[in-house]
C-alpha cells in the first residue's frame, strides 16, 4: 500500500468520523469503559517458580560401574511432571495447604486437584535441572502451594525409591533361594545316576573292543599258520616210512663209495695210478660197487617181506615229524578255545556299549538340568549382591535424588495483564475500534468516496470541486471541535476517576459491601 | 454599471410601451447592488479576487471545458445531482457566476429544483414570480420572471409560487419555447438550469431533453457506482458533457 493511498484513506476516514463525531465519541467511551470493566474483573495472577536438580551423578557411580543397578532416568522432566501431576501427590498437597476439612465433598476436592494440575507447570532446563512454576490469584497461595508440591514430591520420591530397591532385593533374594533348592536337587539326581551306572564310558568300551578285535585277528592268523603246518607235516609223514632197512645198507655203501672216490681223486692229484694206495683204493671201490649191486638186487627181490628183524631200524625223521605234528595239533586246539572265549568277550562289550548309549541320553539330560540351574543360580547370586548394593545406596541417599536448586520465592508482583495495562489499553482500544469501524464502513460502503473511481465509467470527469467552508461553517467547526474536546475530556475524566476508584477499592466498599 | 444598463435594455425591449414598468425596472435596477465579498463567501459564490484561488481556478477550468464542448456558442446547460443534497444548485450558481465574470458574457440561472429551490436567495428584494408562474399563467411575461442578482451579469429565474404540476409544465411546448426564446435572443447569454436530482425525479429527465448539455454532480459519499451508471444511462452519453465530483 503506497503512502498516497494511505493518506487518501486517512482523509476519508477522518471526514467520516467528523460527520459522526458524537456517535464516535459515544462508541469510544463505550469501548474504553468495557475494557476498563474487563480490567477490573480480571483476576490478578501471581507466579512463582522453583528449580529442582535431579542428581544422578553421585560419587559412587564411577566406583561401582555396573555393579549396582541405578535407576535409569532418561527423561527426568517427564518423570517429575508425571509424579507431580499424579493425584497421589496432589492430594497430599491439597490436604497440607488447604486442610482436610476445607472441602465439603470429594468432588470439590477433585476439582481443586484438577485446578492444581493445570496450574503446575514442569519444564526441563537442560539435562538435570527442572523448573516448576505455579500461579495463583494471591501471592501467599502461590508460595504455599509450590513449597508444598516440592516438599511432598521430594519426600515421596526418595521414599519410593528406597522401598522400590528394598523390594527388588527381597525379590531377588527369594529367587536365589529357589534356584539353590533346584540346584541341589539336580546335583542329587546326577549323583544318583552315576552311582548306579557301572558300564563306564564310551571310550573305555571302544578301547577294549578294539583290543579284543586285535587279539582275535592275531589268533586267527596263528590258527591258519598252525593248520598249514599240520598239513605239511602230515604230507611229510606220509612220505617217510616208519622204519628204514635195505635202503639203509645201500645208502651206506653209496656213501662209502662216494667217500672212496673222493679219496681216490685226492690221491690221484699227487700220485700215479700205479701207486699202491691208488691201486688198493681202486680195489676197494670195485668191492663197494659190487656190494651196492648185490644190495640193490637183494632189495628188488625181497622188497619189504623178506626184510629181516635186525634190519628193521626206526626212522628218526619220522619220529621227529610225528612229535611236531602232535605238538602243533595241541596248540591249535588251545587257540581255537581262546578264539571262542575272545568272541564271547567281544559280544559282551557290544552289549555294554549299547547299554551305555542308552543311558547317555538320560545322563545328558540330568547334566543339562544341572548346568542350567547352576548358571542361573550363579547369575542370581551376582544380582542379589547388586541389589544389596543398590539398596544400601538408596538407604544412604546415594541414588537418583532430587534437590532444591533454587527455592521458590514469594512473588512480589502479579504477572500477566495488570489493571494498569487495562487502564492504558482502554482509550487505545476505543480509538482503534472507532477507526477500525469507520475504515470498515468506508471499505464496505458502495458509495463513491474517491473521485478516481469515476474514471472507470467512461465519462469525462470535468472537475473535482473541493469542500468549501463558509465563515459560518468555520465557526460551527470550531464550536463543534470545542464541544468534542470538552466531551472527550469529560469521558476521560470519568474514565480516570473510575479507574482510580477501582484501584483504591472504593467501588468494592460502595457495592461489594 | 454596464450590467445595470444591459438589464435595463433587456426589460425595455420586452415591454417597451409600458413606461411604468420601465420605471419600476429602472428602480429595481437601481436597487440592485453587488453582494459584498463577505456575502459571497457566505453563499459560497466565487468572485474575482477571492482568497480561495483554487476554487476560482477550478471553475474557470470548468468554464473553458464547457466552452470547448459547445464551440463557443451559447448553450443551455442542465446541472443535476445524482442524489439529494448533491450540490447541484451550488454548482449551477458558481458556473453561472464564472461565465458572468467575462464582461462580454452574461448568464442566466433557471431554478427548476422543485424540491429545494434556493436560487431566489440570489435576488435582492422581491422575487415572487418564477418559471412555474410563467408556464401556468399566460399573463406573466418573460421579463416578469427574470431578476437581476447581486452578481453582475448574472440573472435568475426563480422557481416561482406554482410548483405543484411542474413536470407537466416542463414538458409543455411553452417551456421549450421559453428556453429557446431566452437563448436565441442573446447569443452571449449562457443558460444554466438547476434541476432536481436526476435519479429521483422525472422533471430532471424532461429538462434534460430541453437542455443542450447536462452536467452531473457526484456528491462525496452520496452515490454508488450503480446509481451513477443509471444517471448516465438516463441522460445519454451524447448529451452528458461530464461529471463533477463535489467533495
Amino acid at each position: 500500500m503506497d503512502f498516497s493511498l494511505l493518506v487518501k484513506y486517512a482523509h476519508v476516514v477522518i471526514r467520516e468520523i467528523w460527520q459522526r463525531k458524537f456517535l464516535c465519541l459515544f462508541g469510544f467511551a463505550v469501548v474504553s469503559f468495557i475494557v476498563l470493566l474487563i480490567g477490573m474483573s480480571w483476576p490478578s495472577k501471581f507466579e512463582t517458580t522453583a528449580t529442582i536438580f535431579a542428581d544422578n551423578q553421585n560419587i559412587l557411580k564411577p566406583l561401582l560401574q555396573n555393579q549396582a543397578a541405578q535407576s535409569q532416568v532418561q527423561n527426568q522432566t517427564r518423570v517429575v511432571r508425571d509424579m507431580m501431576h499424579s493425584p497421589r501427590i496432589l492430594k497430599q498437597v491439597v490436604e497440607s495447604v488447604y486442610g482436610l476439612d476445607s472441602f465439603e465433598s470429594a468432588e470439590e476436592m477433585g476439582q481443586k486437584i484438577n485446578q492444581l494440575r493445570n496450574k503446575i507447570q514442569v519444564q526441563g532446563l537442560g539435562s538435570s535441572y527442572i523448573k516448576v512454576s505455579y500461579s495463583d490469584s494471591t501471592a501467599e497461595d502461590a508460595y504455599r502451594v509450590i513449597n508444598a508440591v516440592i516438599d511432598i514430591f521430594i519426600r515421596t520420591s526418595s521414599e519410593e525409591q528406597r522401598s522400590e530397591s528394598r523390594e527388588a532385593f527381597l525379590f531377588i533374594d527369594n529367587q536365589v533361594n529357589q534356584y539353590k533348592d533346584q540346584l541341589l536337587l539336580a546335583e542329587e539326581r546326577l549323583k544318583e545316576f552315576r552311582a548306579y551306572n557301572f558300564d563306564g564310558r564310551d571310550n573305555d568300551v571302544d578301547a577294549s573292543i578294539s583290543r579284543l578285535r586285535d587279539q582275535i585277528e592275531e589268533l586267527k592268523i596263528s590258527l591258519d599258520e598252525d593248520r598249514t603246518t599240520i598239513k605239511a607235516l602230515e604230507r611229510q609223514l606220509a612220505d617217510e616210512s616208519e622204519f628204514s632197512a635195505t635202503r639203509q645198507r645201500a645208502d651206506v655203501y653209496v656213501r662209502r663209495l662216494e667217500d672212496l672216490q673222493a679219496r681216490l681223486s685226492a690221491l690221484l692229484l699227487t700220485y700215479t695210478e700205479d701207486y699202491p694206495d691208488v691201486v688198493s683204493l681202486k680195489y676197494q671201490i670195485e668191492d663197494v660197487k659190487s656190494a651196492i649191486r648185490e644190495a640193490e638186487e637183494a632189495g628188488k627181490n625181497g622188497e619189504g617181506s623178506n626184510t629181516s628183524e635186525d634190519e628193521l631200524v626206526l626212522n628218526p625223521l619220522y619220529q621227529e615229524l610225528r612229535s611236531r605234528l602232535s605238538q602243533v595239533s595241541t596248540d591249535l586246539k588251545a587257540k581255537e578255545k581262546r578264539l571262542t572265549a575272545l568272541n564271547a568277550l567281544l559280544k559282551q562289550e557290544y552289549e555294554r556299549r549299547k547299554r551305555i548309549a542308552e543311558r547317555a541320553a538320560e545322563e545328558a539330560e540330568l547334566t543339562r538340568d544341572y548346568t542350567v540351574t547352576r548358571r542361573i543360580y550363579e547369575d542370581m547370586l551376582e544380582r542379589k549382591e547388586k541389589a544389596r548394593l543398590s539398596m544400601t545406596l538408596n538407604v544412604e541417599g546415594q541414588g537418583v535424588t532430587y534437590r532444591i536448586q533454587e527455592p521458590a520465592l514469594p512473588p512480589l508482583n502479579p504477572t500477566g495483564l495488570r489493571f494498569l495495562h487495562f487502564v492504558l489499553l482502554g482509550p487505545i482500544a476505543g480509538v482503534c475500534a472507532i477507526i477500525g469501524a469507520i475504515l470498515a464502513f468506508v471499505v464496505l460502503d458502495p458509495r463513491v468516496r474517491f473521485p478516481e473511481r469515476l474514471q472507470s465509467l467512461g465519462v469525462p470527469v470535468l472537475a473535482v470541486v473541493p469542500h468549501v467552508n463558509t465563515p459560518f461553517t468555520k465557526r460551527m467547526f470550531r464550536m463543534d471541535m470545542m464541544l468534542c474536546v470538552f466531551l472527550g475530556l469529560l469521558i476521560m475524566a470519568a474514565y480516570g476517576g473510575l479507574a482510580f476508584a477501582s484501584k483504591l477499592g472504593v467501588l468494592e466498599k460502595l457495592f461489594g459491601g | 454599471m454596464k450590467s445595470s444598463g444591459e438589464v435595463k435594455t433587456l426589460f425595455n425591449s420586452n415591454s417597451s410601451d409600458k413606461e411604468k414598468a420601465e420605471q419600476a425596472a429602472i428602480a429595481r435596477m437601481g436597487e440592485v447592488d453587488a453582494f459584498s465579498h463577505d456575502q459571497l463567501d457566505r453563499m459560497k459564490i466565487i468572485y474575482p479576487g477571492m482568497s480561495n484561488l483554487k476554487m476560482l481556478n477550478i471553475f474557470r477550468e470548468l468554464r473553458t471545458q464547457l466552452m470547448q464542448v459547445n464551440k463557443k456558442k451559447n448553450f443551455v446547460c442542465m446541472v443535476s445531482s445524482i442524489s439529494h443534497g448533491g450540490g447541484a444548485s451550488y454548482m449551477a450558481t458558481n458556473l453561472a457566476a464564472v461565465f458572468a465574470l467575462d464582461k462580454t458574457k452574461t448568464s442566466l440561472l433557471i431554478d427548476a429544483n422543485l424540491y429545494s429551490p434556493s436560487l431566489h436567495e440570489l435576488v435582492i428584494g422581491d422575487s415572487s414570480n418564477g418559471v412555474t408562474d410563467y408556464l401556468s399563467n399566460p399573463a406573466i411575461q418573460v421579463k416578469d420572471v427574470v431578476y437581476a442578482t447581486g452578481i453582475p451579469r448574472l440573472r435568475v429565474i426563480p422557481i416561482g409560487g406554482n410548483s405543484e404540476a411542474a413536470a407537466e409544465y416542463f414538458s409543455s411546448d411553452k417551456m421549450l419555447g421559453f428556453v429557446d426564446e431566452i437563448r436565441s435572443r442573446y447569443p452571449d447569454r449562457y443558460i444554466f438550469v438547476d434541476a432536481p436530482p436526476i435519479n429521483d425525479s422525472s422533471e430532471a429527465r424532461i429538462l434534460s431533453e430541453i437542455a443542450d448539455m447536462v452536467l452531473l454532480v457526484v456528491p462525496h459519499g452520496g452515490a454508488t457506482m450503480d446509481e451513477i451508471d443509471a444517471a448516465i444511462e438516463i441522460v445519454g452519453k451524447e448529451k452528458l458533457s461530464g461529471l463533477v465530483y463535489n467533495n
